[in-house]
C-alpha cells in the first residue's frame, strides 16, 4: 500500500475539522456524548483529529503528525503569541501537552499536573504531587506528560507511583507504587492507555535496575502483567561482533565467554533496560513497540558478558498478555551509552524487495534511523549517519578514550515525526564529543553505576542538526546545522510544516520538504520539549515548553507558550 | 581570610538562630523528645560556630541527609566522628533526624564569590563534568543529590578530593568523575561552589 496523497490526507483533515467545530457551536453533545471523555474510539481516531491531541506523539503509531493545515508554510511568517502560561516549577521542561476538547493538560518538572483553558490558557486546576522522600533519577526532574482515558488522566512520577487523576477536578483517584525508588527506579514517561490497560516502562538504567513495561489496569490500578526487559535466560543472544551498520564492535568475545563462565549470568538482575518513552500500539495487530535503553553499568562491561538482550533493541510485546514477539538490537554489550531511547514510529514503506510492508522508524543515540520489518522485527535498512562517526565502537579504557557520537547521541529522548507522502521521518541530533574512562565497580544498590565517568571533551566544538531522512531508501533529503546540540523532538504538519526549538531559546518552524528556516521566536529560556498543534473554535494553536533542560543545561524556566496566526481570535 | 569570614558568619547564624539546630523545632522537622536531645548533640559540630571543614546539614536535601548518615553507620563512608554521632539510631530515627534538619532554611556560609581566574577555571570544569546534569540548576539539588551552592568552602574541597583519592568510597560516580580532574580545577569548583549566588549566572 503506497500512502495516502497529500491532498487527500488534508481533505480528509478538514472534513474532520469543520465537523467538530461546528458541533462544537451548537452542542458538543451531538457527536460525542462528552469531547471530555476520551473513548478509545477516539484514542484510535487521534490521527486524523485535528482538534485535539489525544496522545504524547499525536496517536498510536507515533507519527507525531498534525493533520490540518490552517497554518502553513505561506503563512507561517504571520504566527504570533497567542497566549504564554507561567507554571510554578522553573526546572528542566520536556513535556507534551495533551488537548481534549477545550481543556489542556500540562505537566511540569517534579511532577505538577495543570488544566489549562486551551484558547485562553487561564489555569483551570493545579495538581503538586506529594513526593516520597527518596527520588533516584539520572538527566533532570523531568515529567514528559500524562495520558488521558476516559474521565481520567495518568501520570508517572519521579518517586516511581503511577497515579490516577480525575480530569475535571485534578483530584487523586487511585495511586500505585511501580518499584522502589530507592533502588534507582523512577518515571518521567508519558504512560500510553490502550484498551482500558495504561502502560508504563521505566527509568534506572544508570542505576542496575532490571527494567520493565507494566501493563496496569485503568479502573482500578491493579498490576496486569510485566514484561522484563531483561529475560533471565537468553540475554547473552547470539556473542554479535559487528553491529547492525556493519562496523565492529572490538569486543573480546573468549574473554567475556570466560567471565560468563567463571561468574555466571544471575547479573541479570540489575542489567538495566530501561524503557524511556511511549510504545507504539499496532491497533491492527495487538503488538506494542517500544524501545529498550542501555545495559548497566553503562561503561564497564565486564560485569555483563554477551550481548545483554533486550538492551539497545526494538522489542515488540502482545498487548493482552505482555508476551514476546521479537527484538532487534541495535547496539549488542553496549559500553558507550549509545542506546534507544527516541520513540518507535509505525509507518509503510517498500523493503528490499520492492515490497509495501508495514515498519518501525526509530532513531538512536548512534544517529542513525532504522527502519525494522514490523512482521517479524529484522532490519530493512538504515540511514545514512547524520551525526559524524569519528571512533564510534572505541573500547573506553581507563585513561579515557574520545568518542563521537558521545553519550547523549545522535538522537536522544527527543521523539521524531513523519510526514508519509514525502517518506520523510524527522529527526533532531546532537553532535558531542566525550572522554570515556571506564573502571570496576561492583553494584552500588541503588546509587549512580556508570562504570566509569564520560566527560566532555572541553574546548571541543558542540553543535546539532535538524535532519530529515527519506525512509524507503535511508538517504538524507535534507540537513540544518544549529548552533547547539538539539534535545526536544519535533512536530511535522500538514500545512508542509516542521516545528522545533533549541537550547538558545529559538522555536523554530522549516518548510517540511526543504528544510528552509520559515519562522522564529525567541522564549528566553531553552525550547526543548516536543511541540503540539490543535483547533479550538476554528483556531489552530501550536504550543510548546519552554523551560530549558536539565541534561545539557541549557537556560531554565517554566513557561508554555501557545502561538496562532495574527488577527485571528 | 578567611577566619574573618567565619566570625562575621558566626555571629550573623546566632542572631538568626536557625531552627533545627537551635530546638526541637516544629512541623516538617519535629521531633520525640529522645531524638531531640541527639539532634543538639549535631549542633557542636554542625552549628553556627563549627569549623570551616565541617559541612552545612541544616537545609540540605533530607533523603541525602539520611543516606549519608546510614553510610557512616555502615562504615561505606568512613568518619570515626560521624560514626559515633549516629550510632545505634535505626532506620526510623535516621529519616527522623533527616527531615528534621532538612526543614531548616539552609544558611548564609559567610563566603564571598570566588575570584575572577578561580570562577574561569570552576565554569569551565564544571561545563565538562555537567555538574548540574544531576545537581540541578543553581545547583540546589534534590532528593538524593545534595545541594552544593553555598556549601562550606573547605569541606567541599575535603570531600572533592577525598573522592578523587579514594578517602570517600560510597559514591562510586561522584569518584570516577573526580579521578579526571586536577586538584586545581577541584579547589577552583570547591571556591565557586561555596561562594555561587543564584543571581550570578552559573
Ligand atoms: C564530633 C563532630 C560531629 C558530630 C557531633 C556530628 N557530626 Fe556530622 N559530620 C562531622 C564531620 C567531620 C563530617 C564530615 C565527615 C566526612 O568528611 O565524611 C560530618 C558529616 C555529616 C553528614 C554528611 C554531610 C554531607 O554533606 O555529606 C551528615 C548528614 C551529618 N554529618 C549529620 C550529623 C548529624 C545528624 C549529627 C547528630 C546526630 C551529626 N552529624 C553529629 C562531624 C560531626
Ligand atoms: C551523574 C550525576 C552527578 C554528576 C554529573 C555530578 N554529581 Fe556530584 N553528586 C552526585 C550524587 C548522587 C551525590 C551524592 C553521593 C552520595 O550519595 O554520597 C553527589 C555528591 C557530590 C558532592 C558531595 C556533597 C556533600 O555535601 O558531601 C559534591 C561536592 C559534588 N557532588 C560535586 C560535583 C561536581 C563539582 C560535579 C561536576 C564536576 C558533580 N558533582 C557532578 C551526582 C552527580
Amino acid at each position: 500500500m503506497r500512502p495516502l496523497p497529500r491532498a487527500l490526507i488534508a481533505a480528509l483533515a478538514l472534513a474532520a475539522a469543520t465537523t467538530v467545530a461546528a458541533a462544537g457551536e451548537t452542542d458538543s453533545s451531538a457527536h460525542y456524548a462528552d469531547l471530555h471523555n476520551v473513548t478509545q474510539d477516539m484514542l484510535d481516531r487521534a490521527g486524523s483529529n485535528a482538534n485535539a491531541f489525544l496522545h504524547t506523539n499525536a496517536n498510536y503509531r507515533q507519527t507525531r503528525f498534525y493533520p490540518a493545515r490552517q497554518i502553513d508554510r505561506r503563512n507561517v511568517h504571520e504566527l504570533v503569541p497567542a497566549w504564554r502560561f507561567e507554571t510554578a516549577v522553573d526546572e528542566s521542561f520536556e513535556t507534551t501537552p495533551l488537548v481534549v476538547g477545550d481543556t489542556l493538560y500540562l505537566t511540569t518538572a517534579f511532577d505538577h499536573v495543570y488544566a489549562i483553558d486551551a484558547a485562553s490558557g487561564k489555569e483551570k486546576w493545579h495538581y503538586k504531587h506529594d513526593m516520597g522522600l527518596i527520588t533516584t533519577y539520572c538527566c533532570g526532574p523531568n515529567n514528559r506528560g500524562v495520558a488521558a482515558w476516559h474521565d481520567r488522566l495518568f501520570l508517572g512520577t519521579l518517586d516511581a507511583k503511577l497515579v490516577a487523576l480525575d480530569a475535571a477536578s485534578g483530584k487523586v483517584l487511585w495511586q500505585t507504587q511501580i518499584a522502589d525508588p530507592e533502588l534507582g527506579y523512577s518515571e518521567t514517561m508519558a504512560p500510553t492507555v490502550v484498551d482500558g490497560k495504561v502502560l508504563i516502562g521505566t527509568n534506572g538504567g544508570e542505576y542496575g535496575v532490571r527494567g520493565f513495561v507494566k501493563a496496569f489496569d485503568a479502573d482500578s490500578g491493579k498490576l496486569l502483567w510485566t514484561f522484563h526487559t531483561v529475560p533471565e535466560k537468553g540475554h547473552t543472544g547470539v556473542w554479535a561482533t559487528h553491529d547492525p551498520t556493519g562496523r565492529e564492535l572490538g569486543r573480546d568475545i573468549a574473554a567475556e565467554k570466560a567471565l560468563l563462565k567463571k561468574n555466571g549470568g544471575d547479573f541479570y538482575k540489575t542489567l538495566g533496560g530501561g524503557v524511556w518513552q511511549n510504545p507504539a500500539v499496532d491497533r491492527e495487530t495487538g503488538l506494542v513497540w517500544f524501545v529498550v535503553g542501555n545495559p548497566s553499568p553503562d561503561l564497564y562491561g565486564d560485569y555483563r558478558p554477551g550481548d545483554n538482550l533486550y538492551t539497545n533493541s526494538l522489542v515488540a510485546i502482545d498487548l493482552d498478555s505482555g508476551k514476546y514477539q521479537c527484538h532487534f538490537q541495535f547496539v549488542p554489550h553496549d559500553v558507550w551509552d549509545l542506546d534507544s531511547t527516541s520513540p518507535p514510529i509505525i509507518t509503510h514503506t517498500v523493503n528490499g524487495d520492492g515490497k509495501t510492508v508495514k515498519a518501525i522508524l526509530h532513531g538512536s543515540k548512534t544517529g542513525y534511523v532504522y527502519v525494522n520489518d514490523a512482521s517479524d522485527c529484522s532490519l530493512i535498512r538504515h540511514s545514512e549517519p547524520m551525526v559524524a562517526q569519528d571512533g564510534r565502537w572505541t573500547q573506553p579504557t581507563s585513561d579515557g578514550v574520545r568518542m563521537l557520537p558521545g553519550a547523549n547521541g545522535g538522537v536522544e529522548w527527543s521523539p521524531m515525526a513523519v510526514d508519509e507522502s514525502r517518506h520523510l521521518v524527522y529527526a533532531v541530533n546532537l553532535h558531542q564529543p566525550m572522554t570515556y574512562r571506564v573502571n570496576k565497580q561492583d553494584y552500588p544498590h541503588g546509587r549512580l553505576w556508570l562504570g566509569g565517568a564520560f566527560k566532555l571533551v572541553p574546548g571541543a566544538e558542540q553543535w546539532g542538526n535538524i535532519t530529515a531522512v527519506d525512509y524507503a531508501t535511508g538517504k538524507i533529503a535534507w540537513k540544518v546545522k544549529t548552533e547547539q546540540p538539539m534535545i526536544g523532538g519535533v512536530l511535522a504538519t500538514a500545512g508542509d510544516l516542521l516545528f522545533t526549538g533549541e537550547g538558545n531559546g529559538w522555536f523554530r518552524a522549516y518548510d517540511s520538504a526543504t528544510g528552509e528556516r520559515l519562522w522564529q521566536y525567541q522564549a528566553k529560556a531553552g525550547v526543548n520539549a516536543p511541540p503540539v498543534s490543535y483547533n479550538v473554535g476554528g483556531t489552530q494553536y501550536v504550543v510548546v515548553a519552554a523551560g530549558g533542560n536539565t541534561q545539557l543545561d541549557y537556560p531554565r524556566g517554566k513557561t508554555l507558550l501557545a502561538f496562532k496566526l495574527g488577527g485571528r481570535d | 581570610m578567611r577566619p574573618a569570614h567565619v566570625t562575621i558568619l558566626a555571629s550573623l547564624l546566632l542572631a538568626a538562630s536557625p531552627p533545627g539546630l537551635a530546638a526541637t523545632g516544629d512541623g516538617a522537622g519535629a521531633l520525640p523528645a529522645a531524638l531531640a536531645a541527639r539532634a543538639q548533640s549535631c549542633a557542636a559540630c554542625h552549628g553556627p560556630e563549627a569549623a570551616a571543614e565541617m559541612p552545612i546539614i541544616g537545609g540540605q536535601h533530607a533523603a541525602y541527609l539520611y543516606l549519608q548518615m546510614r553510610d557512616y553507620q555502615s562504615g561505606n563512608r568512613a568518619d570515626p566522628r560521624m560514626a559515633g554521632a549516629v550510632d545505634g539510631l535505626d532506620r526510623d530515627q535516621l529519616i527522623a533526624l533527616a527531615r528534621h534538619f532538612a526543614a531548616d532554611p539552609w544558611p548564609a556560609n559567610g563566603a564571598e564569590p570566588a575570584g575572577q581566574s578561580a570562577r574561569q577555571q570552576a565554569r569551565s570544569a564544571i561545563s565538562a563534568g555537567e555538574c548540574s546534569q544531576c545537581h540541578l540548576g543553581g545547583f540546589k539539588g534534590d532528593s538524593r543529590v545534595p545541594r552544593l551552592a553555598g556549601q562550606r568552602e573547605d569541606y567541599l574541597h575535603a570531600t572533592l578530593l577525598a573522592f578523587k583519592h579514594g578517602g570517600r568510597s560510597n559514591s562510586p560516580a561522584m569518584a570516577d568523575l573526580m579521578a579526571g580532574f586536577s586538584d586545581e580545577e577541584i579547589a577552583a569548583m570547591a571556591a565557586y561552589l561555596a561562594g555561587y549566588r543564584d543571581d550570578a549566572s552559573p
